[in-house]
């Protein structure tokens, strides 16, 4: 597809939408056993609106990761269908690929292993301009570096520094440089806050949303800390053993959770200046993804399981745009 | 018993620690002074590299001298730790202070059962034979509710999930009753609902056996939990030290309150959070007056040019800022 396809979509404003999306991975076996897998995704569907910004919150190992890469194709799904701006990214060749990619990036968790040491930061930020030869012109490539790192907050005189040379807040920001350099208009986040203290994790989320106004991004905003997500998301979905079981605007996640694991989650956070009476404390461990529990999830672990809960549950709408997958949602 | 006058664990005074180098001396700490009472869990909060593992390193004399160099006292029910040999610090370690670290992947052997590694703290500490030993470690284990500790001792640690390898650590630090327990970081490894359960593990272990905690954690949330009394850290100085509930409600520090205002917060939602201007200067680079002179929106020439006295505002509550001095 070539790039006037991609601005001339204007069909609905949904910008990326994953149908039952599943990735299985196969654990190494011996000859004569029983092929296993890890279920990291299992049916997930979500759509991620255009301008937006699209929270998943789940603690580790219930493959919010695994769904970052997935939506991008940098892990082959198992199963599922992945559609950005109505084209099925799924059934792309590889130089289609690289052509859709350009609209969607991501950003990392660590600013320390996402950027290559030997190269200085001029060079990094470049990069996606010469793999997707979108400025050939070494001249102006070099130009719209300098405003690349002037957008995030970085002092152009640092072009010629290595990435050592820079904190974890600034190493975050060239990441971010990077991801913009192609004027993607979708950005998968994974946890890009989460090594940061926190004077410098409130820079990089007050430069996300400015950069949000001004380019008109939408964000995939993937964290396991609640307040953070409050703070820089529309929608929120809660991930728990490669299921989402609840999705819904931030106001009604955060006021109105109707999801026990949620109202679990959000109880478990330490607040300042709360007490932590009337807190829900979840016995036990995740349970492996590798034999997960049947039907919804998280019965083994849910204080108001009944026998029901033992047979498979989808998302079920309860208006508002908020769904949740619970069998006794009703009831409790 | 009045307050004032209740048993003190652990008194630093004038705490300095420095780095010597090829290349120069790198100064960490400079004159940290602050109590711990029996019973009480106090807080240390800070970002990161501002000293607050390094106080905890000085205080269980892990710091390999030379390059590390120590200065002021560290007064541990009366004694100073700094005057000890290297065997008597071996008793005092794991016996009477003893220490959980971050990470819980990284501080339990690999090659050894849990139960070992459990079984030698009381062979070594407290002299038992194997099988009383062995006794002992599934009662150790029973109390950090861990399920069927008779079977778990048997366990190597990556059998383990983060949280349970995480009681092990508090089983294992408890296991001899210390009357000082320093937790550096406990549950920044662990989500949120394991970090939930093991500080409630935490909370009620303490309320059992009256050990008294240091808590050091960036973690602002947690420590508004767990501790009565907090002291923040800044740059190896101690900037601001107060009971909890006032110091998160009325700062009076300039450092403590933008802490505070940078942290999102549920159910304050705001467009945008205030950020503390600069960074944090690294170790060997701190201004030569207040340490904090350099983002402080209230710095008068005065924060240049010397460095301010700790002010008392109550019985409590003390600050180092000129701007409570007069």
């Amino acid at each position: 597809m070539e790039y006037q396809e991609y601005q001339e979509y204007k069909e609905t404003d949904t910008l990326l939408r994953a149908r039952n999306v599943t990735k299985w991975f196969p654990i190494k076996k011996w000859f004569f056993e029983e092929q296993k897998y890890v279920r990291a995704l299992d049916k997930v569907s979500l759509e991620v609106y255009s301008g937006e910004t699209l929270g998943i919150v789940g603690e580790s190992g219930c493959g919010k990761s695994t769904l970052a890469r997935t939506l991008l194709r940098l892990i082959e799904p198992t199963d599922g269908i992945i559609e950005y701006k109505g084209k099925n990214l799924l059934q792309m060749d590889k130089n289609e690929l690289r052509k859709a990619r350009r609209y969607m990036q991501i950003v990392f968790q660590d600013p320390y292993s996402s950027l290559h040491p030997r190269m200085k930061v001029g060079q990094i930020i470049a990069e996606p301009l010469k793999i997707n030869g979108l400025i050939k012109d070494k001249g102006k490539r070099r130009e719209r570096v300098l405003e690349l790192m002037e957008m995030v907050g970085l002092d152009s005189s640092y072009v010629e520094r290595y990435p050592h040379e820079f904190s974890g807040g600034q190493r975050q920001r060239i990441v971010i440089a990077r991801a913009l350099a192609t004027n993607p208009s979708l950005l998968i986040c994974d946890e890009p806050v989460s090594a940061l203290d926190v004077s410098v994790r409130a820079q990089v989320l007050n430069l996300l949303k400015e950069l949000q106004e001004e380019l008109k991004l939408t964000y995939l905003f993937i964290s396991h800390d609640l307040s953070v997500v409050e703070h820089i998301c529309n929608r929120v979905a809660i991930m728990y053993l490669g299921h989402i079981v609840e999705i819904g605007t931030t106001d009604d996640i955060f006021t109105n959770p109707l999801h026990p694991y949620t109202k679990a989650l959000l109880s478990a956070i330490p607040l300042i200046g709360q007490s932590s009476k009337n807190r829900i404390i979840l016995e036990g461990d995740i349970p492996s993804p590798i034999d997960p529990p049947k039907g919804c999830r998280f019965h083994t672990r849910c204080s108001h399981a009944k026998e029901i809960c033992k047979t498979d549950i989808g998302l079920s709408d309860m208006g508002n745009n908020h769904f949740v997958a619970c069998h006794r949602v009703h009831e409790i | 018993m009045n307050e004032t006058k209740a048993e003190m664990i652990l008194k630093i005074r004038d705490l300095k620690l420095f780095f010597d180098g090829d290349y120069g001396t790198t100064q960490i700490l400079n004159g940290i002074s602050f109590d711990v009472k029996k019973g009480e869990t106090l807080g240390i909060v800070g970002e990161s590299g501002c000293g607050k593992s390094m106080t905890a390193m000085c205080i269980m004399r892990l710091l390999k001298s030379p390059p590390a160099r120590i200065e002021g006292s560290i007064e541990f029910c009366g004694k100073d730790l700094l005057l000890f040999s290297k065997k008597e610090m071996q008793n005092v370690r794991g016996n009477e202070i003893s220490m959980i670290f971050q990470d819980p992947m990284t501080s339990l052997n690999p090659v050894f059962t849990v139960g070992n590694q459990l079984e030698e703290v009381f062979m070594l500490h407290q002299g038992m034979s194997r099988q009383e030993a062995r006794k002992q470690t599934v009662e150790a284990l029973r109390m950090v509710n861990i399920p069927m500790p008779e079977k778990r001792v048997k366990d190597y640690p990556h059998q383990m999930s983060g949280g349970m390898r995480q009681r092990v650590m508090i089983a294992m630090a408890l296991a001899c009753q210390p009357k000082l327990l320093i937790a550096d970081e406990p549950t920044t490894a662990l989500d949120v609902t394991i970090q939930a359960q093991v500080l409630d593990l935490m909370r009620n272990l303490r309320d059992e056996l009256g050990t008294s905690i240091l808590f050091i954690t960036h973690d602002l949330g947690v420590v508004s939990e767990m501790c009565e009394r907090a002291i923040v850290f800044y740059c190896g100085e101690i900037m601001e030290e107060g009971p909890v509930s006032e110091l998160f409600s009325n700062p009076k520090h300039p450092y403590t309150e933008g802490l505070l205002s940078a942290l999102p917060r549920i159910g304050q939602r705001k467009d945008k959070l205030y950020v503390i201007p600069g960074m944090v200067p690294p170790a060997g680079q701190f201004p030569t007056g207040c340490v904090f002179v350099e983002r402080c929106k209230y710095a008068k020439e005065r924060c240049h040019a010397e460095k301010p006295d700790m002010v008392r505002l109550d019985e409590k509550h003390t600050v180092k800022c000129f701007r409570y001095q007069d």
